[in-house]
């Protein structure tokens, strides 16, 4: 045996299986020949530490622990819930507090979804701009040009050029780029004609597409809204 | 005291309730292992140490759920804490009892019997586990004494299995070193 080994023996008694041990130390018994110094040890320590209680001091114990233990137990009224069913109860509450979470989330979002059609006039349309300036739903000039469109289709023309003249004076610059400003004179001819010759197909004029000559009334994003 | 599941159960179930004659018969069960251990473990006064153990074993077992072993390795759980209260309420590392003064704490009864047993005394067992680390006190105490399995020990201390069966391995190398080196008698 190399110097090493016998070391690491002498240190954590590696030669001796680990059935060994628990062999030796539960019940102080020596596997091996070598062990019965341990066994002694085990044996002596268990016998000069375990000893019988007297009976009075079982007595005087019991009495003590039992007067805890039923002053404990009556402050658990019968019937009420013990601290195992707690969980289940916890997780109701909880499965409760998501559903009403998802409940709120789907109504607002509905909300959301009718606000963001409402034009000048709806009762909703405050709520549209409310969500636009956080961040919910478009609020471009396109939409503001759609918007104008549902009023113009609705026979309120006169809301329908004042919103648009409005949104473009609030856009400034940007608001006549060519796309745009081709869809809002689109939208300008749309109201000259229906106000001359009367109700046309709907349709919001389509922009991108000034000069098509279905612009406007008839085209194909009938009723829709033109953002992309 | 039987340790079959069904009488334990009704032990259990009766201790709950405040019957004195199942707290006599779980105190009997294993006050001697408690003591023991407080008292291998350099308790000042193991009694008072044991007694506040059962105490608090009363005031929780309400919630208590399992089989005799798991009681067991509960007890020793509460015991090996309460060990640690009592020391830093009293603000001092675990004290090494005299050779005397330990003998008067045992029973007569049991002084005749540590005679009877000739090989190791009982200043022997102090000096051998003087040899030795806490950790490897308490895990020997609690396997040897309290008879807790590897897995209860860990629990109770705290500890991984791995650290638990290298401290016994490291506390009986070092024993066996002691008794080879000290002339102890085997």
């Amino acid at each position: 045996m190399s110097r090493i080994s016998d070391y690491r023996n002498r240190m954590t008694l590696t030669q001796f299986a680990e059935d060994e041990i628990e062999i030796l130390l539960s019940s102080g018994e020596a596997a091996d020949p070598e062990l019965a110094d341990l066994a002694s040890f085990v044996n002596a320590l268990r016998d000069q530490s375990i000893f019988e209680p007297s009976a009075a001091e079982v007595d005087r114990l019991a009495r003590g622990a039992a007067a805890v233990a039923r002053s404990k137990a009556a402050t658990i009224r019968p019937g009420s819930p013990s601290r195992s069913r707690r969980p289940p109860k916890l997780s109701l509450r909880a499965i409760s507090s998501v559903a009403m979470a998802m409940f709120v989330m789907v109504a607002v979002s509905s909300l959301g979804l009718v606000a963001n059609a409402a034009v000048p006039g709806d009762a909703l349309y405050g709520l549209d701009l409310a969500m636009e300036k956080v961040g919910i739903g478009a609020g471009s000039l396109h939409e503001r040009v759609s918007e104008a469109h549902v009023l113009a289709e609705r026979g309120d023309h006169d809301q329908a050029v004042a919103h648009l003249t409005a949104s473009i004076s609030e856009a400034g610059d940007t608001a006549m780029g060519g796309d745009f400003a081709a869809a809002v004179k689109a939208l300008a001819e749309y109201i000259e004609i229906v106000e001359v010759n009367g109700p046309q197909s709907p349709g919001t004029p389509e922009i991108g597409n000034p000069t098509n000559e279905n612009t406007g009334p008839g085209n194909n994003n009938a009723g829709g809204n033109s953002e992309t | 005291m039987s340790t079959t599941t069904e009488e334990f159960q009704s032990t259990l179930g009766a201790a709950k309730a405040g019957a004195e004659w199942a707290w006599a018969q779980l105190y009997r069960d294993l006050a001697g292992t408690v003591t023991g251990y407080l008292r291998a473990r350099g308790a000042a006064d193991p009694e008072d140490v044991a007694s506040e153990t059962f105490l608090q074993i009363a005031r929780n077992i309400g919630s208590f759920e399992g089989d005799h072993e798991s009681f067991r390795s509960w007890v020793f759980v509460i015991a090996h804490r309460r060990l640690l209260d009592s020391r830093r309420a009293s603000g001092r590392r675990p004290k090494t009892v005299s050779n005397d003064a330990r003998l008067t704490l045992l029973p007569d009864s049991q002084q005749v019997d540590e005679e009877a047993i000739g090989h190791i005394s009982t200043s022997d067992i102090e000096a051998l586990f003087a040899k030795l680390t806490e950790d490897q006190r308490d895990v020997l105490a609690l396997r040897i004494i309290g008879d807790l399995t590897v897995e209860q020990t860990a629990a109770a201390l705290g500890k991984g299995l791995g650290a638990v069966k290298a401290l016994q391995r490291r506390a009986l190398a070092s024993i066996k070193r002691a008794m080879a080196d000290g002339g102890v008698p085997v």
